[in-house]
Order: C-alpha cells, then sequence, then structure tokens
C-alpha cells in the first residue's frame, strides 16, 4: 500500500510541469539593431510557439499563438543580452551559475515586461511552423540594460559598480582622440569638430554610468605632461599613454573616426574606441562601431557609431576593473637611481633592497624595466589601508629605510597613478 | 462539401499565388509615362482625331492610380522616341528600351535627385514608423538612409503604351470597333554607384472591341445598348447619318474604355505594383490593414490573404483566404472582411486579387403565382395560365467605388419565360414572355454566404402566336411595366464564381400596349386584359461569375 502511494505521488511529481525548462525562451534568436541610448539597446528578437495541447492546438495557435510568440521574442531579447554576443552581461561562470538558481522566476513573462521599454505592436514577420501547430513572430524590441543590471545586482548574481567604486574608488577614465604622429591630441581636440563632437559623445556615456572623466583638452595637461615624460625617458613614446600617466586616470581611451562613401552619395563612419590600462598601457579592449549609410547627419552617424562601440568596451573595462581591483590599485613606481653616486656592488645591493622593499609593500607587483639607473615597477596597493599616493611613498620611504639606511628618497614626480622617486646617498 | 469547395478556392487562388516573392507592405512607385499614345501609322488612319484624343485622356486617367506618384516627363522627349519608332514595322521592346535608355533617364535622374521630391516620399513611406533607433530618437534624424535610398532610385518605372491596330466595320447590320495593342512597363534601375539601366518588367497586350447591331438591336455593350435599345425598340431604319456617327463614337469609345480597363487591371496584376498590407488589428472575420485610400485601396477591392509557413527550413508564400474591402478610410486604414479561409491574426500580410467589377450570371427557375386569363384570350386555350420556366440573364456592375456603399450592384436582366398554354382544339402555338430589366441589389455577407436584395423596373412582354381552328395565323404582343423586388441567398464559391437561389416577385402593371393580328388583321381593340396578372413570383437558381479581364501578361 505505501509502495503504492509512492508511486503515486512520484508519478504525480513527474507530471508538474518544469518551469526552469518552460520560463526559458523557445527561440533565443535575436541580433542587436541599435544602441538606442547608454542605457537602452534595440533588438530585432524571434519567438517561438508551439502549442501544449492535446486536442485543438491549431485553435491554441490561432488564439495565443501572436502574443505567446511575441512573449517569447522579449525573452530571447533578454537571453541575448544576458548570454550571447561579443559582451553579455553575464561574463564568467560564477555569474551564470547564479543566475541559474534564479532564471526559472526571471524568465516568467510579468517580469521581462519590466526591463522591455519599446515592442512591436504588429509582428513584422508571421510564419506558421509545422502545419500550423507553432507560430514564429519577429519583432523590434528594446531592452533597458542599466535596469536589468540593477536587476542582477539585487538578485546578486553580478557585483554591483556601487560596491566596487565603494571598495576600490571610482574608476577615473582619460578619453583623447588618436593622433598622427607629431600631431597633438589635445589640439585635435581643440580644433577637430568631429573629435570634439566623438569626445564629448564617450563623456556623456561614462558619465551616465558615473566614471570620472576626464577629457585633456586645456592646455594646462600640457605642463603635467611635459613634466612626465621628463620622468619617463626611455619609456615609450606613446602620447595617449604619457597624458593618461600625467593625469592620473586609471584607464585611457583612445578614438578615431573614419567615414567612407556609401551608394547614393551616402556617408558612413566607423568609430574605433580602444581602452588602456593607464600604468602598463596593455590593451584591455577595441571595438569598432559603424553607423548606418544616410545623408548628411555626420554627428548623428557618429554618435550612432559610438554608442555601438562604447558599450563593449566599457563591459570589457567594467570587467578588467572588477578582476584587476581585487588586488587593489594600481600604481606605476619608477625608481631613479643617480647615475654615479653608487658603486656597483652598492648598486646591486641597492636593487636588491628596492626589490624587496616593493614585494613587501605591495600585495601584487611587477617588474617592467631594470638598468643601472632605473627600476620600472607596477605595484598593487591595497586600497583599503592607502587611497593615496602618499601613503604608498609613506610606506616604500620607510621600508626602503629600514632595508637600505645609506639611500635618500625623494619624490621626482607624484600624481594619482604615478610615482617618481629619485634615489641618492643618504647624507651622512 | 466544405472540403470540396475549399480545395476548389484553393486551387483556383493557389495555381495563381505559388512561392511569390518576399512579402512586405507596398512602398509607392513613381511612374512616368507620355501624354500621348503611340498608335502605329496603319492604326492611325483607322481612328479618328476626337478618338485618339479620348484614348489618350481615357488612358491616362486610368493608368495614374492612386498606388502611383506620376512624374511627367516632358512630351519632347516622347516626341523623340515615337518618331524614331514611327519608322519600325512593328514594336520592338528591346528598341523602346535603347531609346528609353538614350532619351529618358537623364530626365528622370533629374526628377529623382531633387532633395525636396527625395525626402517627400521617403518621409511618405516612413510617416507612421514609430520612432525607435537612436537616430530616430535622440538623433532627430531626418533618416534619409542608404537603404531608403535604394528603394527610392529603384522605384521608378517608365511605361510605354501602344496601339497597333484598330479594325472598324460599320455596315447596314453593325458597326463594329477592335482596339489592339498593350502596355510596356519599364523599371529604372540604379545600383547607387552611378550605374543606371533601364530593364523591361512586363509587356500586356490586350484588345478592346465594342459592338453594335442594328437588325438585332443588340449590342454586347451591356448596360446602355441591351437596355435601351430594346426600350426604344430600335430598328436599322430609324438612324440617321448623324446618328450612325454618334453610335460609331460611342462604339470607338467603349471599346478603347474596354481595352484601357484590361491594361489597367493587368498593370495592378504586375507584382511590383501589387498592394499589399498587414492586419493591424482583428475583430472576429473583420480585420483592420494599415493602409488605406491613399494608397490606392477602394471600397470591394478583393483581397488574398496570404500566409508564410516554414517548411523543411525553407519559407514558403500562399494564400490562404479572401475577402472584399468593407471600408476604407482616407488616412492609413481599412477593414478587410473575410470570406474564406480560416480566422487570421495580427501580422499576417494580404495581397490585392484585382479583377473587374462586372459579372455575368445566369440562372433558371419557375414563374408561379401568374393569371394569364384564358377567357381573355377569347377562348385561344381552355386554362388560365399560371407558371412557366425560362431563364436569366444578367450583368452587374459594383457601384462601390462611385457611391461609396460596398456590395451595391446596378446591371440588367434579360429574362425569358416559356409557357405551355393548353389550347383548344384545333389551336395551336407558342407563349413566352421577354422581359428586360434595371436593377439595383445590394449583398450583406457573413463570411462566403450573403443575403441579396434587389429591386428593378423594367419591360416585358408577353408573346403569344400560333394558328387558329381556321388555319389562320394570329400574332399577340402585349406589352407591361413591371416592378421587381426579390431576396435571396448567395453561396461563395471561389473568388470569382458563386451560386445564388433567388425568390422574385414582380408586380406587373397592366398592358400599356397590344399588338394583336389575327389573319392579317389588326384586332387589338378587340382584347381586354384587365383581369390577367402577368407578374408572378421566381424561383430561380443561378451561377454568377465575375467578368476576367481580358489580357496577355509576359
Amino acid at each position: 500500500m505505501k509502495r503504492k502511494i509512492a508511486v503515486c505521488l512520484l508519478a504525480l511529481l513527474t507530471m508538474l510541469p518544469h518551469p526552469s525548462f518552460a520560463a526559458l525562451p523557445e527561440s533565443r534568436e535575436a541580433t542587436i539593431i541599435d544602441g538606442s541610448n547608454s542605457a537602452e539597446v534595440v533588438l530585432e528578437a524571434t519567438g517561438v510557439f508551439y502549442s501544449k495541447k492535446t486536442l485543438g492546438k491549431k485553435g491554441d495557435i490561432e488564439k495565443n499563438g501572436v502574443t505567446q510568440a511575441s512573449n517569447d521574442a522579449r525573452k530571447a531579447a533578454i537571453y541575448y543580452i544576458l548570454y550571447n554576443g561579443t559582451d553579455p552581461l553575464l561574463s564568467n561562470p560564477k555569474e551564470q551559475e547564479a543566475f541559474d538558481a534564479i532564471q526559472a522566476d526571471f524568465f516568467n513573462d510579468q517580469n521581462i515586461k519590466k526591463f522591455i521599454t519599446y515592442t512591436d505592436e504588429v509582428p513584422r514577420k508571421k510564419v506558421t511552423l509545422n502545419g500550423g501547430v507553432g507560430i514564429k513572430v519577429i519583432l523590434m524590441v528594446k531592452v533597458d540594460r542599466e535596469a536589468l543590471t540593477k536587476a542582477l545586482v539585487g538578485y546578486k548574481v553580478i557585483a554591483s559598480r556601487e560596491e566596487l567604486q565603494n571598495s576600490q574608488g571610482n574608476p577615473t577614465i582619460m578619453v583623447i582622440p588618436q593622433a598622427k604622429k607629431g600631431e597633438s591630441p589635445i589640439d585635435l581636440l581643440n580644433s577637430n569638430e568631429t573629435a570634439k563632437l566623438a569626445g564629448g559623445v564617450i563623456e556623456s556615456f561614462l558619465t551616465s554610468k558615473k566614471y570620472d572623466v576626464i577629457l585633456p583638452n586645456q592646455q594646462s595637461f600640457l605642463q603635467d605632461l611635459t613634466k612626465t615624460q621628463a620622468s619617463l625617458q626611455n619609456q615609450k613614446e606613446d602620447l595617449a599613454y604619457q597624458l593618461a600617466l600625467s593625469v592620473g586616470s586609471d584607464i585611457y581611451i583612445d578614438y578615431s573616426v573614419q567615414y567612407s562613401e556609401a551608394a547614393y552619395d551616402t556617408e558612413k563612419y566607423a568609430v574605433t574606441v580602444r581602452a588602456y590600462e593607464t600604468t602598463t598601457a596593455r590593451l584591455l579592449g577595441s571595438e569598432t562601431g559603424h553607423s548606418k549609410a544616410r545623408k548628411g547627419e555626420k554627428f548623428v552617424s557618429i554618435e550612432e557609431a559610438m554608442q555601438e562601440a562604447m558599450y563593449n568596451v566599457l563591459n570589457r573595462v567594467s570587467n578588467y576593473w572588477k578582476d584587476d581591483t581585487v588586488n587593489g590599485t594600481q600604481y606605476k613606481v619608477i625608481f631613479q637611481i643617480q647615475p654615479g653616486a653608487f658603486s656597483q656592488k652598492q648598486t646591486q645591493a641597492l636593487q636588491d633592497a628596492i626589490a624587496d622593499t616593493v614585494e613587501s609593500v605591495g600585495k601584487k607587483s611587477k617588474e617592467n624595466v631594470v638598468t643601472n639607473q632605473t627600476m620600472d615597477y607596477v605595484i598593487w596597493f591595497n586600497a583599503k589601508q592607502a587611497n593615496q599616493t602618499r601613503k604608498l611613498w609613506a610606506k616604500i620611504r620607510d621600508t626602503l629605510g629600514e632595508n637600505y639606511p645609506n639611500a635618500a628618497l625623494s619624490i621626482a614626480n607624484q600624481n594619482r597613478k604615478l610615482l617618481v622617486i629619485n634615489v641618492e646617498p643618504a647624507q651622512k | 462539401m466544405k472540403k470540396t469547395v475549399y480545395l476548389c478556392m484553393a486551387l483556383m487562388i493557389g495555381l495563381s499565388t505559388l512561392l511569390l516573392a518576399d512579402i512586405n507592405a507596398y512602398s509607392r512607385k513613381a511612374i512616368s509615362g507620355p501624354s500621348e499614345i503611340w498608335i502605329a501609322p496603319g492604326a492611325k488612319t483607322q481612328l479618328p482625331p476626337e478618338i485618339q484624343t479620348y484614348l489618350a485622356e481615357t488612358f491616362k486617367n486610368r493608368i495614374q492610380l492612386k498606388r502611383f506618384d506620376f512624374n511627367q516627363l516632358p512630351d519632347t522627349l516622347y516626341t523623340k522616341i515615337y518618331k524614331e519608332l514611327d519608322t519600325k514595322p512593328y514594336v520592338d521592346e528591346t528598341e523602346i528600351s535603347n531609346l528609353f535608355e538614350q532619351y529618358a533617364i537623364p530626365e528622370i535622374e533629374r526628377i529623382l535627385n531633387n532633395p525636396e521630391i527625395q525626402k517627400q516620399r521617403i518621409d511618405a513611406q516612413k510617416e507612421d514608423q514609430r520612432k525607435v533607433t537612436f537616430a530616430e530618437t535622440k538623433g532627430k534624424s531626418q533618416n534619409i538612409l542608404q537603404e531608403d535610398l535604394d528603394v527610392f532610385f529603384n522605384s521608378s518605372f517608365i511605361y510605354f503604351p501602344y496601339i497597333s491596330t484598330v479594325n472598324i466595320i460599320s455596315d447596314t447590320s453593325k458597326i463594329q470597333v477592335k482596339v489592339t495593342g498593350g502596355l510596356i512597363w519599364y523599371q529604372v534601375k540604379d545600383d547607387g554607384h552611378g550605374h543606371k539601366s533601364i530593364a523591361r518588367i512586363k509587356t500586356i497586350e490586350a484588345e478592346g472591341t465594342s459592338k453594335h447591331r442594328f437588325e438585332a438591336q443588340k449590342t454586347n455593350d451591356p448596360v446602355t445598348g441591351l437596355v435601351l435599345d430594346k426600350l426604344l425598340n430600335s430598328s436599322s431604319s430609324a438612324y440617321n447619318k448623324k446618328d450612325v456617327e454618334k453610335i460609331t463614337k460611342r462604339v470607338s469609345e467603349t471599346a478603347v474604355n474596354t481595352w484601357c480597363e484590361s491594361l489597367t487591371i493587368a498593370t495592378k496584376k504586375v507584382p511590383q505594383f501589387l498592394l499589399s498590407a498587414q492586419i493591424i488589428e482583428t475583430k472576429g472575420i473583420n480585420y483592420t490593414l494599415n493602409m488605406g485610400k491613399r494608397e490606392g485601396m477602394d471600397l470591394d477591392d478583393a483581397y488574398q490573404i496570404m500566409d508564410v509557413e516554414e517548411v523543411n527550413g525553407e519559407e514558403k508564400i500562399r494564400a490562404i483566404g479572401f475577402g472584399y474591402l468593407s471600408h476604407v478610410k482616407p488616412e492609413k486604414t481599412s477593414t478587410l472582411r473575410q470570406q474564406f479561409g480560416k480566422k487570421q491574426t495580427i501580422g499576417a500580410y494580404v495581397k490585392e486579387y484585382p479583377r473587374t467589377s462586372t459579372a455575368f450570371s445566369l440562372s433558371l427557375g419557375n414563374r408561379y403565382d401568374m393569371a394569364i386569363k384564358a377567357s381573355e384570350f377569347d377562348g385561344l386555350f381552355s386554362k388560365d395560365i399560371t407558371d412557366g420556366f425560362g431563364g436569366s440573364l444578367k450583368f452587374t456592375s459594383n457601384l462601390a467605388s462611385i457611391t461609396g456603399v460596398s456590395q451595391l450592384f446596378a446591371g440588367a436582366q434579360v429574362d425569358l419565360t416559356g409557357f405551355a398554354p393548353k389550347f383548344e382544339s384545333g389551336f395551336s402555338g407558342n407563349a413566352h414572355m421577354e422581359a428586360a430589366t434595371i436593377f439595383v441589389e445590394k449583398k450583406y455577407w457573413y463570411k462566403s454566404v450573403a443575403a441579396v436584395f434587389n429591386t428593378g423596373l423594367g419591360i416585358q412582354k408577353f408573346k403569344l402566336n400560333g394558328t387558329t381552328d381556321i388555319s389562320q395565323k394570329y400574332d399577340m404582343e402585349l406589352t407591361s411595366t413591371h416592378l421587381n423586388l426579390s431576396a435571396g441567398v448567395e453561396k461563395l464559391l471561389t473568388p470569382d464564381i458563386s451560386f445564388f437561389c433567388i425568390l422574385e416577385k414582380r408586380m406587373a402593371s397592366g398592358i400599356i400596349n397590344s399588338d394583336i393580328t389575327v389573319g392579317g388583321i389588326d384586332q387589338s381593340d378587340d382584347f381586354s386584359f384587365s383581369h390577367s396578372k402577368f407578374g408572378g413570383v421566381t424561383v430561380q437558381f443561378g451561377i454568377n461569375y465575375i467578368i476576367p479581364a481580358k489580357f496577355k501578361l509576359r
């Protein structure tokens, strides 16, 4: 008897609908059409609905087909943003696993509608499937990515930007146009309308995401640059890199705008955006956005292309920030040993002491260049302990003072990201 | 039975619509054409100048459908083309295409490059698009995109109408005019990189014929000739030279009208010009479409409902339903009332089904409730004539586009009823009734079934002739007027064929004219028919068929 009851219960359980499978979109096909603005994206999504009734399938399709398939299309659009494309919102297995736990509730029809700001009233295309027991529709859907991100943060699937910002400080991003050799990007920014507009679009995009943005369009930046260049002798000649270091941004973005002529005397714009880690000039992400070919309205085309590129690049910047700041904030530290002040033996001992100091001061460090006169490091310094370069300097000064008392340290150049330290013999 | 009907319907519709090109809502096309029609030198001499003028005006009015934007090319351009063609023995499509490339392209380019025209047409195309993308919203863009210009520059068409032969027969028995010619459609193609060309897309060949017979007073001009000749009881001797000229003009104009109508229907069937619209709202079997009068939709126009079906990964388009436009608004909406097919949902497309607005029907039936009193026929037959059997031939024309009332028809009907009177011993003869009626008819459809109401006025003639018991010939012709009231049911079998059953009540007046001869002596005054009833009730079953336009499309 008990066995019979158990079997019946088991059978009943297996007959119950499986919400996780039912909730996920049937179709999962979508294509991004347009980055409508920094918060929203327009997609063309396909929705599919097969009647699950045993009898009266065709009637069910007639009555409910378009509505159900449209719901599926909305889900497909959300699914695409979460999982697909070059920069999905769930960017690593941990986040995807966290989302799996809430997937069924999340893909509920009513919940999905919270993130949809526009759906076509009438499908652009309607296709009958399998002799009328299924239907496929294609719709334009606009999704609020910001709201989607906030919802995932609320579910603790992804970390919030605010959390990262609170623990690590706001990332600062410098934006600069790509300049030809010998050309000043600052001059380009001031004189070229296209560069100005493109810079302004990036600025607007970043500030809407609460990043601190520096657009180096003032001549005062040149003074800082000159000082930094003096410190960065024998370093790579990339002006953007030098400028980023001089202003102390965590990341710098450079961009270029090109146009090509298309059919019927229309013009099409392509914008390339590249994001770099300031301390090392390492490329974090690069994306090219394209506008539609249109007549005139150059600025609309540039902004249209920029919207497309910026979202993907910023996603990569955000992912880099999430991963990198686990170790703290990066600093570029250059030790400049006074030439001829130390003997060869003394120099070796000094360099060993500097290396030990760097290892003990930072959570993580990386040696870039070591010569007789220069030692170039990237140090990750725990932000909780120090949110100013000064504290790093104090730590280095004290620790090296203990490791090698015969050396005297002084600051040659200091800003948010760069510390250039002169090393001389200590005066007795 | 239902399955068989649907199968027949599907066969009739489907055969002409398999594997159509991609379905999209119709986008406006620009057409350019001449103000005069090229007439082959041999035919030109046949057509009087006033008919040539009538031809050009009628054609221009017909071809400038609301679905087109019309660009007038300068007449001088066509003069050059016509001059070259006049030297040719026949119409050569390739030659015409080359001539258009040579003379017309620069002019069309000038028109299309006009920024105002570009903006106007592209704006009209995008009028109802909701603003979704960045450029449309924040960008506040006028949005003239490459894809819009691609549509714009490749939606210009040139037409070349021509008359190749005109045959006029005018003798004592008849006047007949036959006009043969056609219409060639060319598309101006632009690849966007400075390469323009002209490609022929369709050639339509059609003829228009009209005839007036003097002797039998019958014409094949259904509304005016048949009924009016009957009413006027005209004979050839009644026509003087002026009348003959008038009739020749009327016949020529009718032939021209028929030719123009055939070309217009054929033009609507050119795939690039077929109207198509999307269903944006459904209310039972009434569907709101996203197109209206401005795009060229007219009341009672017929449309097929299309379905895109995915079969083995391939998309196929087929017609799965049919209906007519029951409401057409000046703005961009109209209502399609479905007659065939399953109920549709929003997102489905409809495609125009061009056809004439004229139908022909043939019916047979019994007439009852007559009372042709034997007593008033001087013992010719022993029993009253109370019933007969006959048939009707009817031509109807849809008045929706003129009156703005859907499913309102007018037409003319002729019927013939035969009787079998019981003649007295020694008497023999034939009795029948001929009638001609003009009528107005209204139909109310629910799916493929309609309630039909008809009212008409006409003239009928009861004819009785034979021989008496003393071998004298007698002829009786009794004329009366009548009022018909009828109601019935019509069942659509295919988009163009329907079956109907009508109950008709005919109320006849007294005899207004009698023509009775017995043995060659007029005895009209000796008879009175005050007690006879020449009306009656008819039950008829028949077939209604929409007359197809005659043309060749290649």
